[in-house]
């Protein structure tokens, strides 16, 4: 239970993208089509959770002030591996994913985790952490590319959607499009957690006047 | 001033040991690589080029271009009589959106293009990375330079662009014309001199 609350906190509550507002060059720049992002989502959670892992294995080793460089390069070491392992034996995984492994290295969302979670937490902590943000990220980024995909292509995965006769709004697949779609997602992302806040509250105030009323009639009582 | 230097020293070993991983997972992973990159031109020739029995032989040439960078690989597809079959052409172009983008261009004895396959290139994700799709490349099948302007519509040639790419396009149809003529020039001087297919003359070309 408690593991899945993490998750769910990387997925949604501390959604790295949306609330975080983390890692914001893969995400505009790679959902243009919905199997872009999923490679993406998938290089980049990788990296995450081995680089959380490592970070968190030498936490008590790394000197505070020397932090940052010992970041950078377990992060760009990690990077580094995927882009020769994958070339070496998987590579018509590394042909479709090749543009996406260095792409990692800029994304900011695993050094963020790195700094703000993994150096200061334990091994099991910061792999569920890794796992939870990696989730959050591919989540965020996969329904951007399906909105961009399906509003600026006409096609979701690849697979035609409306016929022919559909004209595609081609400003959603152009960088414009990533911003405009971002920006709604953020609003949307607010206020759906605005009204549950206010239910929260409501439920509360409820709760409340309820005993208060209990307390009344006890006393009149 | 110690804890400086304890600093110093272990940012030196992390240091270190990233590298040795690294120098191992290069050291393992370089053979594996190189394979891959030679079969990925064998599989792209054989992409590229229908109908490649086991006996035929594939002789690889390089044409030497006068002022250009990047050298045009030719592989010369042959019978077993040592008769031409087809070429396939590793044609190169600077001008990508992202920078360099390699075509392998299968092309027929008459010099009709038969099939391409990309390479390498670093187009944009979704829009360029389109040039990799059959939508664009199918309208390259069996054309040659005597009947197709290898430029975009936009700047009056034959080719129908990517939508949001027409860089890319307009560079996938620079390496298909330089590609080309590197393989036309070389290998059927004729054809330049006399501006017509002279098929007569095949038989000096092998």
């Amino acid at each position: 239970m408690n593991i899945l609350r993490k998750i769910f906190s990387g997925i949604w509550t501390n959604n790295p993208v949306l609330i975080l507002l983390l890692g914001f060059c893969p995400v505009l720049a790679v959902s243009t089509t919905v199997i872009d992002a999923i490679g993406m989502s998938f290089s980049a959670l990788f990296v995450l959770v081995a680089s959380n892992l490592v970070i968190s294995l030498i936490r008590k080793f790394t000197p505070n002030k020397m932090r940052i460089p010992v970041f950078v390069v377990i992060i760009g070491s990690f990077v580094t591996m995927v882009d020769l392992i994958t070339y070496a034996y998987f590579s018509s995984l590394h042909k479709s994913l090749g543009v996406f492994i260095p792409l990692i290295v800029v994304n900011c969302i695993v050094f963020g985790r790195a700094e703000a979670f993994a150096s200061k937490n334990g091994l099991l902590d910061s792999l569920w952490d890794g796992i939870g943000m990696g989730l959050g990220f591919a989540f965020t980024i996969v329904v951007l590319a399906a909105v961009r995909e399906i509003i600026g292509n006409g096609t979701f995965l690849g697979i035609e959607l409306f016929g022919k006769s559909y004209m595609p709004v081609i400003i959603a697949i152009l960088p414009p499009g990533a911003f405009l779609t971002i920006g709604l997602m953020l609003g949307g992302m607010n206020r759906i957690n605005i009204v549950l806040n206010e239910k929260k509250k409501m439920k509360e105030k409820a709760e409340k006047e309820k005993a208060k009323q209990l307390k009344a009639s006890v006393a009149n009582g | 001033m110690k804890e400086n230097i304890n600093q110093i020293l272990k940012l030196f070993i992390v240091c270190v040991v990233a590298a040795a991983v690294l120098a191992l997972v290069y050291a393992i992973t370089k053979e594996p690589i190189e394979k891959s990159k030679q079969s990925e031109t064998l599989e792209a020739i054989q992409i590229v080029v229908s109908g490649i029995m086991d006996q035929m032989i594939i002789k690889d040439t390089l044409i030497v271009m006068e002022n250009d960078t990047n050298n045009i690989q030719v592989y010369m597809i042959l019978n077993q009589d040592s008769s031409i079959f087809a070429y396939s052409i590793k044609a190169f172009t600077e001008l990508g959106y992202g920078g360099k983008i390699a075509i392998m261009v299968g092309v027929d004895k008459e010099f009709n293009i038969t099939g391409l396959y990309p390479l390498e290139f670093h187009e944009t994700p979704g829009l360029g990375m389109k040039m990799t799709k059959d939508e664009f490349k199918n309208q390259f099948l069996g054309k040659s330079l005597d009947n197709y302007n290898f430029k975009v519509q936009k700047d009056g040639g034959d080719i129908v662009a990517i939508t949001a790419a027409t860089i890319t396009s307009r560079a996938v149809g620079d390496a298909l014309n330089r590609g080309l003529n590197a393989l036309v020039f070389n290998f059927k001087k004729e054809v330049i001199d006399t501006g017509a297919v002279d098929t007569s003359k095949m038989e000096e070309v092998k």
